[in-house]
């Protein structure tokens, strides 16, 4: 059996299609850098979702491949096969496993990279699922569209329609269980919705039956498990539909618990579970950094915390970690995040209304630059404001410790309306 | 066996084959008929390709099997270029459910009958009009069917290629039912025993080659008389 696979995967010239699958694949994941790799629901999320370019490339080999299988399997193959569900199969082969291998072969590269990041979610591979399965839906579209035309047509329809379906599914209309992606995992307090993930994966499934049954009316007149396998493709899109209807189609929800793994003595530093790969350094750079800032008499809050997605359950007594999603579980933070967060002592809403509150805003700005080159007083280069910069050198320590004193207090107690820049010495 | 009871088709508006009925034996029986006469339909009808739109089709096997074995060589063939000969007849045993402890000898066997053996590890992409023609009859002999049916089979042959593939026809096994279509009227007279002639989609004779001994009337003269009395 397994020898018989390999040789029809031969005659689909699987070096091209693994060729151009694989470029299609790295152009994918390697696009915008390497973000995803501080976690594995990002990963996989980023891996499934390169079905999004392979998907329509894979329905175009399996059409190419159904046009030009189509003269065999009429003439020689289909009419004294007794497999003949089997036999018109065989231009479906070839498209489909270069296309998983292709998949599997990205799938681990970018989850082995992952793995020297040291993620610290859970690994939940269930998203990787869909990207299989949508391959294997797209692998049917192209066999059942290429299998009525000319290779070169069939293909470049399957391609026009792949990538179709793709910008239908962008929406949130019927097909939008096609689309993949759009996860930031824990950083957005996000979990796996596995009630989608299977609503999916069902409606996936059903989709590609209802395209082996297109295919199988065109080369067989056996009538009597059609009706059986209609039926069986239209449950599973109703049972799919059914748990989209009560649990939502996103296959990515709000997460359950949005606990917090704290570090630090002075000061706590807390990041949400599956976050804290860069706990560590934050949590050093910031003890240093309150270490010197104390000396001017500052008084920082016991605790800062990464902000959970929900506002609900933040605590206003307590600092926000002012970070780059992006990099949050790949890069230690630097000193604009660890500046812009030793000045964001409590979580004010004032800062969030209609009308800015520019004064205050003004103020936290000098604050930030200020406490930038006390605690980097040698870098300079260009990073502080060199106004602020200009005013510290012109005004007596005692009076700068005065204003910086008076601005920390303020920013805690949400006393916006009490900030402004200091008036020049 | 092969039995046509009462069997019409259409093709839309056009009436192919209209209260066809035949029975067949082991043995070589021709399908004689102009082009568009019906023979083509005939034969898609008998592998099952077509379902007609009334009466019945039965074919059944010699040693009582409930599933006869049937071999389909068509008009025109196309093949998946990339395989090899080898590779190619082995996965049609395997679709029609050849026994793996069976499928090594019948593909050699159908190898040996066509003398392509030889390149048996030649890709299908690569071999001639004549042994792409070959190929074509030999993969329908994989596992010795009940039914082969052979459509047109010396088609687009030059005269010693033809007269190679006759050659070969007289030594397909004995107890198969074959059903040879041909416009070619000196094909079927070196071959069949038996021949039915079709016309605008009518039987219009079956007849033994025997009864055409002895009346100094050729195939071919018996052929044409038939046909413009049928007109």
């Amino acid at each position: 059996m397994m020898r018989r696979v390999l040789s029809l995967w031969r005659t689909s010239s699987p070096l091209s299609s693994i060729c151009l699958l694989s470029a299609v694949e790295i152009v994918v994941l390697s696009s915008r850098g390497l973000p995803w790799r501080g976690e594995w629901a990002w990963t996989m999320d980023w891996a499934a979702g390169a079905t999004v370019l392979t998907g329509p490339v894979v329905a175009g080999l399996a059409a190419y491949e159904a046009g030009r299988w189509r003269s065999a399997l009429v003439g020689v193959v289909m009419p004294s096969a007794r497999r003949r569900i089997l036999g018109s199969l065989s231009p479906a082969i070839g498209p489909l496993l270069s296309g998983t291998l292709v998949y599997l072969l990205g799938t681990l590269t970018v989850l082995l990279i992952t793995a020297v990041s040291s993620p610290t979610d859970n690994f939940e591979p269930q998203i990787l699922l869909l990207g299989f399965l949508k391959l294997v839906a797209y692998v049917a579209l192209g066999w059942a569209i290429g299998g009525r035309l000319q290779p070169i047509i069939g293909a470049v329809s399957a391609l026009i329609i792949g990538y179709g379906l793709v910008l239908l599914a962008s929406g949130d209309g019927a097909f939008s269980f096609l689309r993949i992606g759009g996860s930031t995992g824990p950083i957005a307090g996000m979990d796996v919705n596995n009630y989608a993930v299977l609503a999916r994966s069902l409606l996936l499934v059903a989709l590609a039956i209802a395209c082996a049954v297109a295919v199988a009316s065109q080369y067989s007149n056996t009538k009597s498990l059609r009706p059986i396998v209609v039926a069986l493709a239209m449950t599973l899109a109703v049972g799919g539909a059914t748990i989209v209807h009560r649990q939502g189609a996103e296959p990515y929800r709000l997460a359950s618990s949005q606990d917090r793994i704290c570090r630090g003595t002075t000061v706590q530093v807390c990041m949400l579970v599956g976050n804290t790969t860069q706990l560590d350094s934050w949590a050093s750079q910031i003890e240093r950094s309150v270490t010197i800032l104390s000396s001017s008499g500052l008084q920082f809050p016991s605790k800062y915390e990464e902000p959970a997605p929900t506002a609900a359950g933040r605590n206003p007594s307590v600092g926000e970690l002012f970070f780059d999603p992006g990099t949050v579980n790949t890069a230690p933070p630097n000193r604009v995040m660890i500046v812009e967060t030793l000045s964001t002592p409590a979580t004010c809403p004032g800062f969030a209304a209609e009308i800015p509150p520019t004064g205050a805003m003004n103020a936290r700005y000098w604050l930030s630059h200020w406490m930038y080159h006390r605690i980097w007083p040698n870098m300079g280069g260009g990073e502080v404001d060199p106004t602020v910069v200009a005013w510290m050198t012109q005004t007596p320590t005692s009076q700068q410790d005065s204003w910086v004193r008076a601005t920390l207090m303020n920013l805690k107690s949400c006393a916006l309306e009490k900030l402004a820049i200091p008036v020049a010495s | 066996m092969l039995e046509f009871v009462n069997v019409h088709h259409s093709f839309r508006t056009v009436e192919a084959l209209i209260d066809v009925s035949f029975k067949l034996q082991p043995g070589i029986t021709g399908l004689l008929g102009a082009n568009g006469a019906g023979k083509s339909t005939a034969m898609r009808l008998a592998v099952g390709e077509l379902m007609p739109k009334h009466g019945a089709i039965t074919v059944t096997s010699v040693t009582g099997s409930p599933h006869p074995r049937i071999g389909y060589c068509p008009q025109f063939v196309t093949f998946p270029k990339q395989l090899s000969v080898f590779e190619f007849f082995e996965y049609l045993a395997w679709l029609r459910k050849i026994p793996n402890a069976e499928t090594r000898n019948a593909v050699h066997d159908a190898l040996g009958w066509a003398d392509l053996y030889n390149r048996r590890n030649v890709k299908l992409g690569s071999l001639s009009g004549g042994m792409v023609r070959r190929m074509a009859i030999a993969q329908s002999m994989i596992g010795r069917p009940d039914l082969l049916l052979l459509d047109e089979p010396t088609t687009g042959l030059d005269p010693e290629q033809r007269v190679r593939i006759r050659d070969l026809l007289r030594t397909l096994p004995d107890d198969a039912t074959i059903l040879m279509s041909s416009h070619l009227v000196e094909d079927i007279t070196a071959l069949a025993s038996r021949t039915l002639i079709l016309h605008n989609g009518r039987l219009v004779r079956d007849i033994a080659l025997t009864e055409l001994q002895g009346t100094g009337e050729s195939l071919e003269q018996f052929y044409l008389r038939t046909i413009v009395h049928a007109a």
